[in-house]
């Protein structure tokens, strides 16, 4: 039977179990609508120093991609839809999303007891790392699962979670098995709730589990290898289970979660039989002036998709927590990290303290520093026998042991940022990073290709609060690196007229690239108007190439020429 | 109880999800085929048998496996020659009374040829193996390895026009060298005929002994369109050289089924012997 009949009746059931009495006249009065959009429209053009020609083109000179989302609530009910439209889609975004549509509706009906959804759903057990579907906009990710959602909280303090469906995969319809059909049970305790002797315990202790699997038709796959063509066996349902817990004392938090995967051969990990581990954890203390916080995971071989054969961002199941620092200065996020679902293992740490005015060290306005340490590494991997090398297909792989450190370093992040105010107008953000970069590892080129990059960048962003409605910001920042493209230097003028408008101009110069010809400018100029919930901005430039990330997700971005235009608006 | 039912449904979804797995055991795959590489050399493999012989049976299953496994790099012919090929009408009658010799196979199998002794044996691209033409099918795996990694000498094509009214056969052959070859080189042109049922002796545990009486004849030699041993083609051909031979063969009073039948032609070193590139046409 059609998905969409199924939930169709699911949602009408629904509603004899939970019956509300709604008459005509009800239907509007005490009924909310709320909504949101956002349009991106470039015009690209030409630019032969970059490499975009009329071929690269290819004839689509203006591309788009929005949506609008809109939400209406009558009392327990809730229902929504999400139009989206990739005309064709902006350049650097997957061209399968070319087209138009309703990718995401759903009906909730909520109450104290119970929460139950029909249609799309995004959904996270404890931190993601067994079950995790969210949508990133800038990333062009949406892993919904459709089908339906059911929560129960049966006490003060027990939640439970079941989920049954299937995920978005661009727009292509799910049937005849053409995906996996993805289930999950979640429970959280919220032991101080649960149990009255703890209510006024000077802890929280809160504690879940997960378990989540996925079934994929087909229990073989022919694959080539090495000459020979394998017939692989394969196990139609992969589960995950998961823990974890929250403990907060005081200042100090410490979540910890971990996760196991059985076997789940895939084109992520070349089709090896080992199973997954996952821990996360996060300790911090804060306490007015100073917070720190300390972060580790341990990833092994933990990709987890809902079809073993995508290899892309989409179709995940689950997400691996980044523990580093997203920056947003141009030059400080050329190089981003990128989760590397094979194994890794990191540890980070940031100390943020503010010394208050008039105190020795923060002088007569105060001051802020941040530091932040972060390292990742590949974990340490041997061989399952003398015959068969590491990740041999068709073979468990290879084994490691628990929190074993690989000698190959992926990414390193040492950065440390001043925040002083000069007076009452003037206020300064200094900014030093030191970053170790594997663009092999991290950018999944084949060893050797590119290496590892050493950067060392340093930022000044300055604030001059001309008057209360006037702001003029500078940026100059500088990225020195032997590897890879060479020294760069940025700068950026930005001038805010509250509430309204800005305008600025930003420049990016890579004039220590050893290839004379490609020691370009990249610049940008920018203009925006905001009026209420309403943003429209402009910018004309050049864009390089590289790559994003959002929470270590990543999205390729080609260079790019031209004019682009956003619309963002909510009601 | 009222606590034991609420959360009741939702253990059993848990307990049900708990079943939701599939653990895979070792062996994880297995080989289903060998893929051709279109850069190394084909292979023929020449299983010399008889339907009197007790061990041939196994000999060759091994050959149709490998010829499996190598899809579209490996080929077979199988001789049916010497004493253990011959009719046998006294013995398990009717089945051993089939007659597949013919006069190719005969050549290849005696003094004036490759000296086969002793059944099963084979050949790989008649090109020595560990000292010796022949050999065991233990031995028939590794060779094949060795001789399928060289690189590709030629590429041959069959173009086969069958008359079902005249059972006439217009076959041509077409050799496109990829690389200079001293010596002269020979084209040798077969009819093979798949499918056969018929009886063989086998004292091999597995299959039913003393005669499998329905056994599955394949790649079976029927003769050459050119004689036993070729006719030369090309002498010192050079990378780009193209030849082409035109054979005909009339299927009038032979009671094959034409549409089990397929041609296969070899090119080999004429002093040598050895089978530089084969290849096979489809059923007629």
């Amino acid at each position: 039977m059609n998905i969409r009949i199924c939930l169709l009746l699911g949602a009408i059931s629904s509603l004899f179990f939970f019956p509300v009495v709604v008459y005509p006249q009800d239907l509007l009065k005490g009924s909310e609508v709320h909504g949101s959009m956002q349009a991106d429209a470039s015009y690209y053009l030409t630019d032969p120093k970059t490499g975009i020609t009329d071929s690269t083109l290819a004839g689509q000179l203006i591309r788009m991609n929005a949506f609008t989302e809109v939400n209406y609530s009558l009392g327990n009910f809730t229902a929504g839809l999400r139009f989206e439209a990739y005309l064709p889609p902006l350049t650097g975004y997957d061209p399968q999303y070319n087209g138009v549509g309703v990718p995401y509706w759903y009906v909730n009906y909520k109450n104290d007891y119970i929460d139950v959804t029909a249609g799309n759903f995004y959904e996270q057990f404890g931190y993601g790392m067994i079950l995790r579907t969210y949508q990133e906009w800038s990333l062009g990710y949406d892993n919904s699962l459709r089908g339906l959602r059911v929560k129960v909280m049966p006490f003060k303090g027990m939640t439970f979670k079941g989920v049954y469906g299937v995920q978005r995969y661009y727009w292509e319809p799910y049937k005849d098995f053409n995906r996996g059909i993805v289930k999950g049970f979640d429970a959280d305790f919220y032991l101080n709730d649960i149990f009255t002797s703890l209510k006024d315990a000077g802890f929280k202790l809160s504690l879940g589990g997960s378990f989540v699997s996925d079934y994929q038709q087909g229990n073989t796959k022919d694959i080539p290898s090495n000459g020979k063509i394998l017939s692989l066996k394969l196990p139609e349902n992969v589960s995950t289970c998961g823990g974890r817990f929250n403990f907060n004392l005081g200042g100090f938090n410490w979540f910890t979660e971990y996760a196991h995967k059985i076997n789940d051969p895939s084109a992520l990990n070349n089709y090896i039989y080992k199973n997954g581990d996952g821990l996360f954890t996060n300790l911090s203390f804060s306490k007015p002036g100073i917070g720190i916080s300390v972060m580790s995971k341990w990833i092994d071989n933990m990709g987890y998709k809902s079809d073993r054969t995508v290899t892309n961002n989409m179709l995940n199941i689950n997400y691996l927590p980044s523990i580093t620092k997203e920056h947003s200065y141009a030059l400080a996020s050329m190089y981003p990290y990128s989760t590397q679902p094979d194994g890794e293992v990191g540890i980070s740490g940031t100390v943020t303290i503010h010394f208050p005015k008039k105190s020795a060290i923060g002088g007569k306005n105060g001051l802020s520093v941040a530091a932040n340490f972060s390292q990742v590494n590949g974990i340490k991997k041997s061989q399952v026998n003398d015959t068969t090398i590491i990740g041999q297909i068709g073979t468990l792989g290879y084994t490691s042991s628990f929190y074993g450190i690989g000698s190959e370093v992926y990414y390193q992040d040492a950065n440390i940022e001043v925040t002083k105010k000069f007076g009452k107008k003037w206020k300064g953000i200094f900014t030093y990073l030191y970053q170790t970069y594997n663009k092999d590892v991290v950018e999944s080129h084949a060893p050797g290709d590119y290496g590892t990059i050493y950067s060392q960048i340093g930022i000044a962003d300055i604030a001059w609060n001309i008057t209360k409605k006037h702001t003029l910001r500078w940026e100059v920042q500088g990225l020195w690196t032997k590897q890879d493209k060479g020294n760069w230097v940025a700068g950026l003028v930005e001038l805010t007229i509250s509430p309204k408008w800005f305008v600025s101009l930003m420049d990016q110069y890579n004039y220590g690239n050893t290839d004379v010809s490609q020691r370009l400018n990249y610049y940008t100029l920018s203009a925006g108007y905001t009026h209420q919930s309403t943003r429209i901005s402009i910018s004309y430039g050049r864009q390089r190439e590289g790559i994003i990330c959002v929470g270590g997700v990543c999205r390729y971005v080609p260079a790019t020429n031209g004019i682009t235009m956003t619309i963002t608006s909510s009601f | 109880m009222k606590t034991l039912f609420q959360i009741t449904p939702f253990l059993l979804i848990c307990v049900l999800g708990l079943q939701s797995c599939t653990k895979v055991k070792e062996p994880y795959y297995s080989v289903k085929s060998v893929y051709a590489d279109t850069t190394k050399r084909w292979v023929l493999l020449e299983d010399y048998t008889g339907h009197r012989c007790v061990n041939c049976a196994p000999a060759a299953k091994n050959a149709n496996t490998i010829q499996d496994l190598y899809q579209g790099q490996v080929f077979v012919i199988a001789v049916h020659a010497g004493d253990f090929a011959k009719p046998d009408p006294v013995h398990y009658p009717p089945y051993l009374s089939d007659d597949f010799r013919c006069a190719a196979g005969n050549d290849w199998n005696g003094y004036s040829g490759f000296n086969i002794d002793g059944y099963p044996k084979g050949m790989v691209n008649r090109r020595p193996y560990n000292g010796k033409i022949s050999f065991g099918t233990s031995e028939w795996n590794q060779a094949i390895q060795t001789a399928a990694g060289l690189p590709k000498l030629a590429v041959m094509t069959i173009h086969n026009t069958f008359n079902e009214q005249s059972r006439l056969l217009h076959s041509r052959i077409d050799v496109h060298f990829l690389a200079s070859i001293s010596g002269k080189i020979t084209l040798t042109v077969c009819l093979l005929e798949d499918s056969i049922y018929s009886g063989q002796l086998n004292n091999v545990v597995g299959d039913s002994m003393p005669i499998i009486k329905n056994f599955k004849f394949m790649h079976i030699l029927r003769g050459s369109l050119n004689g036993s041993f070729g006719e030369e083609m090309i002498n010192d051909p050079k990378s780009g050289d193209f030849s082409t031979k035109l054979y005909s063969f009339d299927f009038t009073g032979k009671s094959w089924l034409t549409e089990n039948c397929s041609v296969i032609a070899f090119i080999s070193d004429a002093e040598t012997k050895e089978v530089l590139h084969v290849v096979k046409s489809g059923e007629l």
